[in-house]
């Protein structure tokens, strides 16, 4: 018998595909963007930092709730978001790849935002006397220089996103293979009272978040000069 | 011709004209006055900089930062890069491989190939950082003390390569050092920095005595070396018809023009030669001012139409009865003098 009913193992694939491009997408979006806001220190930086820390603070059932309001075709965001990805977002793989950016974001901008605000200048500096341009500087000096942290940013963005519950079931529901993910897919093994499942997905869970913390640690430990 | 206009207003008010000739140029100025911060703005690192001039041109601190290399008191460089990789990016960014082996030969860098910056020390970090500086072909180099982390030695082996080097590559230098020896042994001309702008910008020898003032006045005195074959480490310098003795541990080649410095509270007068002294140096000379300060009477002599300057106390004027225009005789040990020409 599998580890895991087929069920199960379509699940974890969704997962960890949802996670990957989750953390992909916000890596690739954040560095520029907290770079930008390190850099330039814009008038709005503050707002645009309590904006960001949202998802920390906000019941996960209340993003998901906001969130498949402006899903709904009936609503003018949802209409533009329906006719711009060209499908309806709630209950689909789109929305919850939508909800979790939002939701993760916190965890990709935090560590890039401290880890790039204490050594981003001296390297872009660094680069600067060695008469290196600006593209050059933040692409092949700053982004290297803060690879503890680039690394640490996208394991907790990865595994966050793997436990990430409240806010896929809002806007995702429970549809195999189109929005059925890890957390969902334990959880209704709970109701259903089937533990032996229960655990085993349980256990992946945890396996993967200990392989996580132990990658970081390995990666923080051999970046040191 | 280095010539320079800056304008400052952050992180402290500063307007900063410099127009000198071309090769080393010294920047004077006492601690906090801004020297670190002015080299900054010329390195194109201060994006608040206004009113940018250089050699003329109205320039933005961009170009200044293509232009201009900085090699500051504690140079940046790219912890994650190894000093190979240093070398390697910068020569083909500026295009200028085939000069790499020479600076590293002449910086003596080989053996830091393989270490990353955080294992340099302090003296090996800022040669790195000089070979990177010139590796970029700069058209104004700007040292900030370079060489207050290296030892008298190896800052005077340093020195005739290094201007050598700069010659080669015509490249002009603004040198700030804490070390008057320093700037008196390799530039021609000085700028003086004061509270909100140079003060003094022109030749050495007036520059330094307005410098240093009251605390520490000196002459730099221009000789020729002669050959020295008695072995005891004192160097015998044509100065004017006369000799001058200098104690040195490097003999340089006879005929060579040396450079030499002497505090005037090294130098004692008296009225006639001393016969039956250890003194080396006994200079005939003519008084042409008296300056009397807070901590003695500065006296200004010629001697062999050089100027050198004396400090003694008023009681000592008084006893010998000097004034303008009197003959006196100039005594100095030969350690009292500094040879500056490497």
């Amino acid at each position: 018998m599998p580890w895991l009913d087929s069920g199960d193992a379509q699940a974890l694939l969704l997962t960890v595909k949802l996670a990957a491009v989750t953390t992909a997408i916000l890596i690739t979006l954040c560095l520029p963007l907290v770079w930008l806001l390190v850099c330039r220190d814009p008038r709005g930086r503050g707002l645009i930092q309590a904006l960001v820390m949202l998802p920390l603070v906000l019941p996960p059932t209340v993003l998901g709730y906001y969130l498949l309001v402006a899903f709904s075709p009936v609503h003018p965001p949802g209409s533009l978001l329906a006719r711009l990805f060209d499908r309806q977002l709630a209950f689909s793989f789109t929305g919850i790849l939508i909800g979790s950016l939002i939701y993760s974001l916190p965890f990709a901008f935090r560590p890039l935002e401290a880890a790039l605000q204490q050594n981003g200048p001296h390297l872009d500096e660094a680069g600067r006397v060695l008469g290196f341009p600006g593209w050059y500087r933040f692409l092949f000096i700053v982004i290297p220089g803060i690879r503890p942290a680039l690394v640490s940013a996208a394991l907790l963005c990865f595994a966050h996103t793997l436990g990430e519950f409240g806010v896929v079931l809002m806007i995702g529901g429970n549809i195999p293979g189109e929005t059925r993910l890890l957390s969902v897919a334990l959880f209704e093994h709970v109701e259903q009272m089937n533990y032996q499942s229960a655990n085993r997905l349980a256990l992946t869970m945890m396996v993967i978040a200990v392989v996580t913390v132990l990658v970081s640690q390995w990666s923080g430990r051999h970046d040191r000069f | 011709m280095i010539d320079f206009d800056v304008q400052l207003t952050s992180p402290l008010c500063l307007r900063a004209r410099v127009r000198a000739w071309s090769g080393w140029l010294g920047l004077l100025g006492r601690s906090g006055v801004g020297k670190s911060t002015l080299l900054r703005a010329l390195a194109g690192l201060n994006p608040d900089a206004g009113g940018l001039r250089l050699n003329g041109r109205t320039v933005t601190p961009a170009l200044l930062a293509r232009r201009v290399s900085l090699v500051s008191q504690t140079p940046a460089l790219i912890d994650h890069w190894t000093v190979a990789r240093h070398l390697r990016r910068v020569a083909c960014q500026h295009r200028t491989t085939g000069l790499a082996g020479d600076l590293v030969h002449y910086l003596g860098i080989n053996e830091l190939h393989a270490l990353h910056p955080p294992r340099l020390s302090g003296g090996q970090r800022r040669r790195v950082a000089l070979a990177l500086a010139l590796l970029r072909r700069p058209r104004l180099l700007l040292l900030d003390e370079p060489f207050s982390a290296l030892d008298g030695d190896s800052r005077r082996l340093l020195y005739p390569g290094l201007q050598a080097l700069t010659r080669r590559l015509d490249c002009d230098v603004v040198l700030v050092a804490h070390q008057i020896d320093d700037i008196a042994r390799l530039c021609d001309q000085v700028a003086i920095l004061e509270p909100g702008g140079v003060s003094y910008c022109g030749a050495l020898l007036p520059g330094l005595r307005q410098y240093q003032g009251e605390a520490s006045p000196c002459s730099v005195l221009q000789g020729t070396a002669l050959s020295s074959e008695a072995g005891d480490g004192l160097l015998p310098v044509a100065f004017g018809e006369r000799t001058l003795w200098v104690r040195t541990p490097r003999l340089p080649t006879a005929g060579r023009p040396v450079r030499l410095l002497v505090h005037a509270d090294d130098v004692a007068l008296s009225a006639d030669k001393l016969d039956g002294v250890s003194l080396m140096n006994q200079l005939p000379a003519r008084i042409t001012a008296l300056t009397v300060q807070a901590s003695g009477v500065l006296v200004e002599c010629l001697c062999q139409k050089q100027s050198i300057q004396a400090r003694i106390t008023a009681r000592s004027q008084a006893r010998l009865g000097l004034r303008e225009g009197s003959r006196v005789v100039l005594l100095f040990k030969a350690s009292a003098v500094s040879l500056l020409t490497a």
